[in-house]
C-alpha cells in the first residue's frame, strides 16, 4: 500500500502501529501487508477513507528461474562481477552474447501464473 | 604525553630509541606510519604504544596530505578522554548491535534460490506431464471410437497420471520448503532492519558527539592554529591541511608517535616540544 497525502500517510502509520502482526514491512509512506483478508480489509478501509491518496497493489514473490530466461540471469551475474567497474551495461553487452538493454526492455516477464510458486 | 616507554625504531641495522627520533630522509615516512600501526616489515619496525583513532588523521603529517578537520579534532578530544552527553547511549547502542549481530550470525539465511529453481523446473515438467495426460486420454478415446483394444492406451494413461501426480507432490514439497525458507528469511530481515535503525541512530549520535567535542576544543584549536610556525591568520577550520594536522596533533594526547615530514620547525626537538607528543622526524 502506498500513500499520497499527509493524512493517508498518518493513517497508514496508525494501522502499522496497531496491527504490527499484519504488516510484513514498512517503507516510509508505503507498507507491505500480509496477504490475508485482514490485510486487505485494512488496505480497503484506508482507501475508503482517503480515496485515491491510497494505492493498493498486490505483490508476488519473484522467481527468477521461471520469470526470465537464463541469458538474463547470466548477464546480471556477469555484469555485476565485471572487471571494469565503470563500464556501462550497453558497452559491456555489446561485445558479448548477453541480451541488450533494448531487448530486455521490450521483453515482458513470464506471467506469474506460470511460476507455480507461492 | 602519556608515553612512558621510549619508542624504538629499527631500520635494518640501525636502532633508535627515544621520544623524539630524528631519522634520515631516506626513510620512507609512509612505511614508518604503517609500521607504527602494526604493519612492520623485516627491514622496518617501530615499537610503540598502539595508536589511537586520531592517529589516522595526524599520524603522518606532510605536504600534500588531506584532513577531515572536525573528525580529527573530535578524535583528538577522545585521545584526551573527553566525553559527551551522547556517549552513554552510543555505548548502549553498540551493545545492542553486537547482540543483534550474534543473533544474525546464529540464524543463517536460507538458500531460497535453490528452492525457487526446483519449483520453476518442477512446474515446467508438470506442465509437460499435464499435456502428456491429455494426449494419452485422447488416444484412449480414439481407440474407443474406433473399437480398437484399449488395454495399452489405458495403461499409458494410468502411467501418465501417476507421473503427473508424483510431479505434483514434488512441486508441492519444494513450494513448502520455499515457504519455510521465506519465513525464516523474513525473520532474518526483521533483524537486519532493526540493525539498520540502530546504526542510523548511532550515526546521528556520533555526529552530535563530534559537534560537541569540536565545540569544546574550538578555542584551543584556534589558538593552536595561530601558533603553528609559519601559519598565517586564517579561519582555523579552513587552514592548510598541514597546519590543521599540526594543531590537532598538539591538542591530542598521542600515545603513538606521529611521523613528521614538513619544514615548519627548526629542529626535531622544537617540533617535539611544540607538539608535546612523541614524533618520528624525517
Amino acid at each position: 500500500m502506498i500513500t499520497y497525502s499527509r493524512s493517508a500517510r498518518e493513517s497508514l502509520r496508525n494501522v502499522c502501529r496497531a496491527h504490527e502482526e499484519s504488516i510484513v514491512r514498512r517503507f516510509g509512506r508505503a507498507a507491505l501487508f500480509e496477504a490475508t483478508e485482514f490485510g486487505a480489509f485494512q488496505a480497503l478501509r484506508l482507501r475508503e477513507k482517503h480515496d485515491d491518496a491510497v494505492q493498493i497493489e498486490r505483490t508476488r514473490p519473484f522467481n527468477e528461474f521461471a520469470a526470465v530466461p537464463a541469458a538474463v540471469r547470466e548477464a546480471a551475474t556477469e555484469y555485476e562481477n565485471r572487471e571494469e567497474p565503470a563500464v556501462p551495461y550497453a558497452a559491456f553487452a555489446s561485445s558479448t552474447d548477453h541480451p541488450s538493454k533494448e531487448q530486455m526492455q521490450e521483453s515482458a516477464l513470464e506471467p506469474p501464473e506460470s511460476v507455480g510458486g507461492p | 604525553m602519556t608515553q612512558t616507554e621510549p619508542i624504538t625504531v629499527r631500520i635494518g641495522e640501525i636502532v633508535r630509541r627515544g621520544e623524539v627520533i630524528d631519522l634520515p630522509t631516506t626513510v620512507n615516512p609512509a612505511a614508518l606510519r604503517d609500521a607504527i600501526r602494526g604493519d612492520d616489515s623485516d627491514r622496518l619496525s617501530v615499537d610503540c604504544e598502539r595508536p589511537q583513532p586520531v592517529h589516522d588523521h595526524v599520524g603522518y603529517i606532510h605536504t600534500g596530505m588531506g584532513i577531515r578537520t572536525r573528525t580529527a579534532l573530535a578524535r583528538a578530544g577522545r585521545s584526551r578522554d573527553l566525553t559527551t552527553e551522547s556517549d552513554e547511549e552510543i555505548a548502549a547502542l553498540d551493545a545492542e548491535i553486537t547482540e543483534l549481530d550474534a543473533e544474525l550470525a546464529a540464524q543463517e539465511s536460507q538458500p531460497a534460490a535453490e528452492y525457487r529453481e526446483q519449483i520453476a523446473e518442477s512446474s515446467r515438467k508438470r506442465a509437460e506431464l499435464r499435456e502428456a495426460v491429455e494426449a494419452a486420454r485422447g488416444r484412449l478415446e480414439a481407440c474407443r471410437d474406433h473399437g480398437i483394444d484399449t488395454d495399452a492406451a489405458v495403461e499409458a494413461l494410468e502411467m501418465a497420471i501417476r507421473e503427473l501426480s508424483e510431479r505434483e507432490t514434488a512441486t508441492a514439497a519444494a513450494t513448502e520448503q520455499l515457504d519455510h525458507a521465506r519465513e525464516r528469511n523474513r525473520t532474518h530481515r526483521d533483524f537486519k532492519e532493526k540493525r539498520l535503525r540502530l546504526e542510523d541512530r548511532r550515526a546521528n549520535l556520533e555526529r552530535e558527539a563530534r559537534a560537541s567535542l569540536v565545540d569544546k576544543l574550538r578555542e584551543e584549536f584556534t589558538a593552536a592554529v595561530d601558533t603553528v610556525p609559519g601559519s598565517k591568520a586564517t579561519d582555523p577550520f579552513d587552514a592548510p591541511p598541514v597546519v590543521t594536522a599540526l594543531a590537532v596533533a598538539r591538542i591530542a594526547d598521542l600515545d603513538a608517535p606521529a611521523v613528521l615530514d614538513c619544514d615548519r620547525f627548526d629542529s626535531p626537538a622544537a617540533a617535539g616540544d611544540w607538539l608535546g607528543s612523541p614524533i618520528l622526524y624525517v
